[in-house]
């Protein structure tokens, strides 16, 4: 038997994984052994184990791509700016957790290990090169997030949210193993570096298998990033999970679950007739973005609201990853053909620079999502009280009525983050869809950035309403001034409107950070 | 001599580190604004004004090293755009502020000597205004409030000087224009006073929206000329297309540098035998959406839009209205944004655009004749002005006009001469006339004072010192910054326009003596003669020690400032020397194109005896009319003819009255139609409410999808995929 | 013309076709041609011929679910154990150390779960 040799330095890009696993092991440890009734200290605890991996993964950012373990992972500038990501969301949902937690007495060290864990999910999982590591870690996000979801037991919200999101992401599992047993059946290997080689012959033997196994994969992909038509279950399962790791969810794994989509699909794409992911990707995004926003126009309950202004994201972000597909010459055949015309490169346009900007424009696009979206939650999540849920009042629109009076300083970070996801300067929403969109111009993606700025337009309406609520109307008299104090949430918040606003006036460090990932990760 | 110049020639600081040290010259004040508007409440008044003087001190130590380090011989910043070396300039990149596909922008400072002599101008007037501010504000409510507006100013005056690229600079531009807005308001409780503020606002962004399309235009500009530019165009040392390309791609087409490149490469002569056809001015645009038009003509109408935008903050003809009515605001305000500092942007801004201004011909007479109007017709107004500050106030026009010819007519270093002198001398004069109210009750109306120079005597003598300076009575500074300027005219020829010259050097001369008279009307109304009547106070007091120490260190430097006007180095005047490698640019494009023809001449003993003359003039028919023959004071009748003229004047020629119904009333009407019928009844009945109710409806439709059961929801999941392996298979399997 | 690929599972698609209409076909006509008189006893559920006592929709207790779950956990170790173990001296000592990081993180949650009290049947 040949027994495979690991170099030691195989080990080197795990290790933000590994800080993020064994500090949700010291969590388990002290929440058992510490039987002290305060449980102050488990939230620095988890900060201090998310910022040592963020620092790690910052560290090695621009370290050159390197498959490791065999092929079954990768060490590249991408998977190390989306741990990043995950490390900037955990960090936030952390901080905003304590308070929150602690006003419902359920300050418990198993929550933060939880999210601790699941954040190792994501950041392997943005690494992952082979079908069943990527698999195996698409469990380990979501066991920890079902879990989290569910976390607050009393009551029927969350334990309605918890199984819906079990029963449906297990579905989206069962589908996604389906199509990579698909791709294994035509292409008789699971690493995507050797599929890749495969893949032509492959197709051209046995072409539907391959298209319905990438067709599946995509779909349960969609399902973790909520694209439309696999995004029913977020608005129940956002509402009902306790607010924190709604921010988790909605920025963390789905900025895992695009990096792992994109790594997988930019192999996928390169065997097969690019038109296809193309075709695949622009109608996800058009349905997605057009549906999203939609729905969240009525929503008067914010939490439900940003549940479908986060799928909403989805569909800009799935514009940029059809960016990532289009080419400078029309494909040869009949191919597929997208309303009318082939979209093609600007002239004087090289192929990896387009995808370069395209890349910069989604991680952009994730970071700045992350920071606003962790932000309003953190609000959200201050906000409510604990005895309103039942009576389902607890996000009402309602509750902003008067918040500048009363928090002038939550309403203006508030006003900060819904300006900031209606893409409105000089907040990053704005830079972040201007990014998108400019690289979807520049791919010829025409419609969809007419789309985008037209949904986008009105999602203003929705967006607004809540600053209306909160400058232009009454506090109602008898209500009380929200419960929710803590440094955590403050402080949170304030980093996260502050993030804002800095990195929409001066995007240019980070731009240049992602742009030099994008090319050192795609140009090789 | 030698020793001096070694002396000045050695900075005790290495340029290339005080270089990384200039953001601090922004940041002290911008601190200090932060800590005065966030604190100030708590601080208390003392510390206050201690924070934000300190703060701008601190700027002023800093712009002392830099105005020495220029002078270093091993100053040199790199240029990205060509393999050279920009000398005495000191430069900070401090990487991408933004960066939009090709377009981009950094963050980056830049001093050179145009900007290090601003520097001092700024942080020192701006100190003084400062410290004598403590004083004079030391009963308002909105101390700390006014200290921080202060203290934002002057960092955003320095952005402006210092930026390396137009966007930065158009953020001090805007900046300056948003303190200005906030001080001349700064008594908002006055409707009037948050009238003028709104008035100065509006006007200004009249000029910005001018400016930025010029900016865009620029980029355009740039843009094609990098596509279409040859090889026998950078016919320069260490100039070549690659690295023009690679200097855009690094820091972005709006980069001082890289418009400095571009004017040197659009005149290069061609190389003898060079094969390829260089780009000129002549050449037509081959691409983009400026196709077919000529990179002169493109670049003729950018300098027009600059100038609309220069004119609206440096107060010309036709967006001057704004700065007699900024008067609303503290009288300090006055002396520092719209006296010293603010309204000189415009010159300041064409002088850093030298090398492009000297391109066209059309826009230099432009530049020069719409200065000399506004310095003739602000003069003209400024006779019959009975308010102390309005009088100022135009005469500030009148003077800005003064320099917009020198910069017109190419004379830069001429214009820069006159900012300085005239930062210096309208500083004092305007703290002296804050004084004057200081002591006198808030009297502004100058017939009702008189006399004042006897209870208030360092008032008076440094008031008359700096009403001697901008006359341009020799030996002090205003005299030789102005015939500067006139004698520079006089010695210019602009290409194809020959009228010019004479033209406004006629109108520059009439000027002068205008100046000379209304200034010395002033001075003689407030602080001679017997005290009217009808005074508030019956008797005046001195201004404090805090109040006095500025004016008299203004009122030397007014003196002093005549150094820079003598011709020490090399036959030279030292300020003309002392801004050569500024100019150097213009000189280079005039020399290949021809665009002014410059005769050199010493200033000879007849000019200066004609120029005195003038001053002499004017201010001996102001002492005769006011002291002997007229001294009007309130109550008095004046003949009928006289008061016709009077009354004409004193209404400023009827300008704002002309404005209101030329553009006022009729865009209000027009908005007004605009505002039923397209606003509230196309965008706001049909297209939001509309589309927002449409949207809504179908959102809501939507909803009924949207019913809670996970069956349905994984049964929409499968329908989608069932379709569409469906389609894999129907697409892929059917032969 | 090519055989589609998928020729050779035509049978198959035939045989799962005929079970379908079997199925189907079966119900189908007991419930349209049987004859039905339900009567008390014919309703009760069928407890393989005893009578029902009390309702088939139980709760169990939920400790029966963690050491399930347990169970299944250390279950899964054996299952790597085993082959570790045959394969222990090729492995060496890169494989001595993989397999106890493994088991160190399973100890982990034991000792959590022991600590919460979770293996304590009487409570």
């Amino acid at each position: 038997m040949r027994v495979p040799s690991i170099p030691a330095a195989d080990f080197l890009p795990l290790v933000p994984a590994i800080i993020l696993l064994v500090g949700a092991c010291v969590l388990l440890m002290t929440e058992v052994f510490l039987r002290s009734p305060s449980r102050g200290y488990q939230a620095p605890l988890s900060l201090f184990f998310t910022g040592l991996a963020g620092a790690v993964s910052l560290s090695s950012a621009f370290e050159p791509a390197r498959p490791v373990f065999q092929g079954f992972a990768a060490q590249d500038p991408f998977s190390s700016a989306v741990t990043l990501v995950v490390c900037v969301a955990l960090g936030l949902a952390v901080l905003t957790s304590s308070g929150f937690l602690r006003s419902r007495n359920a300050e418990r060290g198993e929550f933060y290990a939880l999210m601790l864990f699941a954040a190792s999910g994501m950041s392997l999982l943005a690494m992952s090169t082979e079908l069943i590591t990527l698999f195996i870690n698409i469990e380990v996000l979501s066991v920890g997030t079902y879990a989290l979801t569910s976390y607050l037991r009393r009551g029927t919200r969350p334990a309605e949210a918890g199984f819906k999101y079990f029963i449906l992401g297990a579905f989206s599992s069962a589908i996604l193993l389906y199509g990579a047993a698909l791709l294994y059946g035509a292409t008789g290997s699971t690493k995507l570096s050797e599929m890749a080689v495969v893949l032509p012959a492959a197709l051209a033997a046995q072409p539907a298998l391959v298209y319905a196994g990438a067709l599946l994969v995509a779909g349960g992909f969609a399902f973790k990033v909520a694209a439309v038509p696999f995004h029913m279950w977020t608005p129940d399962v956002y509402e009902g999970a306790p607010t924190p790791v709604t921010a988790l969810m909605s920025a963390g794994v789905k900025a895992a679950a695009f990096a792992a989509m994109i790594r997988v699909f930019l192999v996928l794409g390169k065997g097969m007739d690019p038109s296809v992911p193309l075709a695949l990707f622009s109608g996800l995004a058009y349905l997605t973005m057009i549906v999203g926003n939609l729905l969240a126009l009525p929503q008067r309950n914010v939490k439900r609201m940003l549940a479908y202004s986060s799928i909403g994201h989805a569909g800009y972000l799935l514009v940029g990853v059809a960016a990532l597909f289009v080419t400078a010459e029309a494909p040869a055949g009949d191919g597929f053909r997208f309303f009318g015309a082939t979209p093609l490169l600007a002239p004087g346009l090289s192929e990896v620079a387009a995808r370069a900007d395209a890349l910069k424009g989604l991680l952009f696009y994730l970071l700045a999502y992350t920071v606003t979206t962790v932000g309003s939650f953190g609000v959200l999540a201050a906000l409510e009280r604990s005895e309103d849920e039942p009576k389902g009042t607890a996000w009402d629109l309602d509750r902003f009525a008067g918040l500048a009076q009363r928090r002038p300083g939550w309403a203006f970070a508030m006003a900060v983050f819904m300006l900031s996801l209606g893409g409105v300067p000089p907040t990053v929403g704005f830079m972040g869809k201007l990014l998108i969109f400019r690289s979807a111009v520049d791919t010829g993606l025409v419609g969809l950035a007419v789309v985008g700025v037209l949904t986008s337009a009105a999602a203003i309406y929705y967006y607004l309403r809540v600053v209306v609520a909160m400058y232009m109307r009454p506090a109602p008299e008898d209500e009380r001034i929200p419960v929710t104090l803590s440094w955590g949430t403050e402080l949170a918040l304030a980093l996260s409107a502050l993030a804002v606003v800095v990195l929409g006036i001066l995007p240019g460090t980070v731009t240049d950070w992602l742009q030099q990932a994008s090319t050192l990760w795609l140009g090789q | 001599m030698n020793t001096l110049q070694e002396f000045f020639q050695t900075s005790p600081v290495p340029p290339n580190t005080l270089a990384q040290g200039l953001w601090w010259i922004i940041g002290l004040p911008l601190l200090g604004a932060f800590v005065c508007g966030v604190f100030g409440k708590k601080l208390g008044r003392a510390n206050v004004s201690l924070v934000a003087s300190a703060a701008v001190g601190g700027s002023l130590l800093i712009s002392l090293l830099a105005f020495w380090a220029v002078n270093d011989v091993r100053t040199a910043a790199t240029s990205a755009y060509a393999a050279l070396r920009t000398p005495y300039t000191l430069a900070v990149d401090s990487g991408t502020w933004f960066a939009v596909g090709d377009f981009r922008v950094n963050f980056g400072l830049q001093v050179d000597h145009l900007t290090a002599i601003l520097l001092l101008v700024i942080t020192g007037v701006g100190f003084l205004i400062h410290v004598y501010s403590a004083e004079y504000m030391s009963h308002d409510d909105g101390y700390w409030r006014y200290f921080a507006y202060l203290n934002l100013f002057v960092a955003m005056m320095l952005t402006l000087v210092m930026a390396d690229s137009l966007v930065l600079l158009f953020v001090g531009w805007e900046g300056v224009g948003l303190c200005s807005y906030l001080l001349i308001g700064f008594w908002y409780s006055d409707a009037a006073k948050a009238w003028a503020g709104r008035k100065a606002f509006i006007t200004n962004r009249i000029g910005d929206f001018a400016f930025l399309i010029a900016a865009f235009l620029l980029v355009t500009l740039v843009a094609a000329f990098e596509s279409q530019a040859t090889r026998a165009n950078f016919g320069f040392p260490g100039g070549s297309p690659t690295t023009f390309s690679r200097g855009l791609d690094a820091q972005g087409p709006l980069h001082f540098e890289a418009l400095k490149t571009f004017s040197r490469a659009l005149v290069t002569n061609p190389t003898p035998g060079g094969a390829v056809a260089a780009v000129t001015p002549d050449t037509p645009i081959a691409t983009g959406p400026l196709k077919d038009f000529t990179y002169g003509g493109v670049l003729t109408a950018v300098l027009l839009l600059f100038l609309l935008g220069a004119s609206g903050k440096s107060a010309q003809l036709p967006l001057y209205v704004w700065l007699p009515d900024a008067m609303a605001g503290p009288t300090p305000v006055s002396a520092l944004i719209h006296a010293a500092t603010m309204v000189t942007a415009g010159v300041y801004l064409f002088c850093r655009l030298n090398f492009l201004l000297v391109f066209s011909p059309v826009a230099m007479g432009t530049v020069a004749v719409v200065g000399a109007l506004t310095a003739l017709i602000a003069a003209l107004i400024a006779f019959a002005q009975d308010d102390i500050k309005k009088v100022l106030a135009y005469s500030t026009v009148s003077q800005l006009g003064l320099m917009f010819m020198a910069v017109g007519m190419g004379v830069f270093w001429a214009a820069i001469f006159h900012l300085v002198t005239h930062a210096f001398f309208k500083a004092c004069l305007f703290l002296g006339a804050g004084s004057v109210m200081h002591g006198n009750a808030d009297e502004t109306d100058i017939k009702r004072l008189g006399g004042v120079g006897r209870e208030m005597k360092w008032t008076a003598a440094t008031f008359g010192v700096a009403t001697l300076a901008i006359t341009g009575v020799l030996p002090l500074s205003g005299f030789f910054s102005k015939d500067a300027i006139l004698h520079g005219i006089h010695q210019t020829e602009l290409f194809g326009l020959p009228w010019v010259g004479p033209l406004v050097l006629r109108l520059g001369q009439l000027v002068a003596v205008c100046t000379a008279f209304y200034m010395t009307r002033l001075f003689v109304l407030t602080f001679w003669g017997e005290r009217s009547p009808e005074a508030r106070a019956a008797r005046a007091h001195e201004s404090g020690a805090t109040m006095v120490g500025p004016l008299v260190v203004l009122a030397v430097l007014s003196v002093v400032a005549l150094v820079y006007g003598l011709n020490l180095i090399n036959g030279q005047p030292v300020m003309e020397n002392f801004l050569g490698p500024v100019f150097e640019p213009a000189r280079r494009v005039v020399s290949a194109l021809g665009t002014v023809r410059v005769e050199h001449g010493p200033i000879g003993v007849g000019g200066y005896a004609q120029a005195w003359a003038l001053a002499l003039l004017g201010a001996g028919a102001a002492c005769f009319l006011y002291l002997r023959f007229y001294p009007t004071r309130a109550g008095q009748q004046a003949p009928a003819a006289v008061a016709a003229v009077r009354r004409f004047t004193q209404n400023k020629f009827y300008v704002d009255e002309l404005y209101e119904l030329l553009f006022i009333k009729p865009l209000k009407a027009l908005s007004f139609v605009l505002y039923k019928v397209v606003d509230a009844l196309l965008i706001d009945t049909v297209a939001v409410r509309g589309t927002a109710w449409v949207t809504t409806r179908v959102g809501a439709a939507l909803r009924y999808v949207q019913t809670g059961n996970a069956q349905a929801y994984a049964a929409v999941m499968a329908l989608a995929l069932v379709g569409g392996v469906a389609y894999v298979i129907v697409r892929f399997l059917t032969p | 013309m090519e055989p589609s690929p998928l020729a050779p599972y035509l049978p198959l698609a035939v045989a799962l076709l005929l079970a379908g209409v079997l199925a189907v076909a079966v119900m189908l006509l007991a419930s349209v041609l049987g004859p039905r008189r339900p009567s008390a006893v014919k309703s009760l559920a069928f407890e393989a011929g005893n009578e029902p006592v009390g309702s088939a929709r139980q709760r169990f207790a939920v400790k029966f679910y963690v050491v399930a779950l347990l169970f299944i956990v250390f279950d899964v170790e054996a299952v790597f154990l085993y082959p570790w173990a045959v394969n222990f001296q090729q492995l060496g000592w890169f494989g001595y150390a993989e397999m106890a990081v493994f088991a160190a993180t399973l100890v982990v949650g034991l000792i959590y779960v022991w600590k919460k009290g979770a293996l304590e049947w009487e409570h």
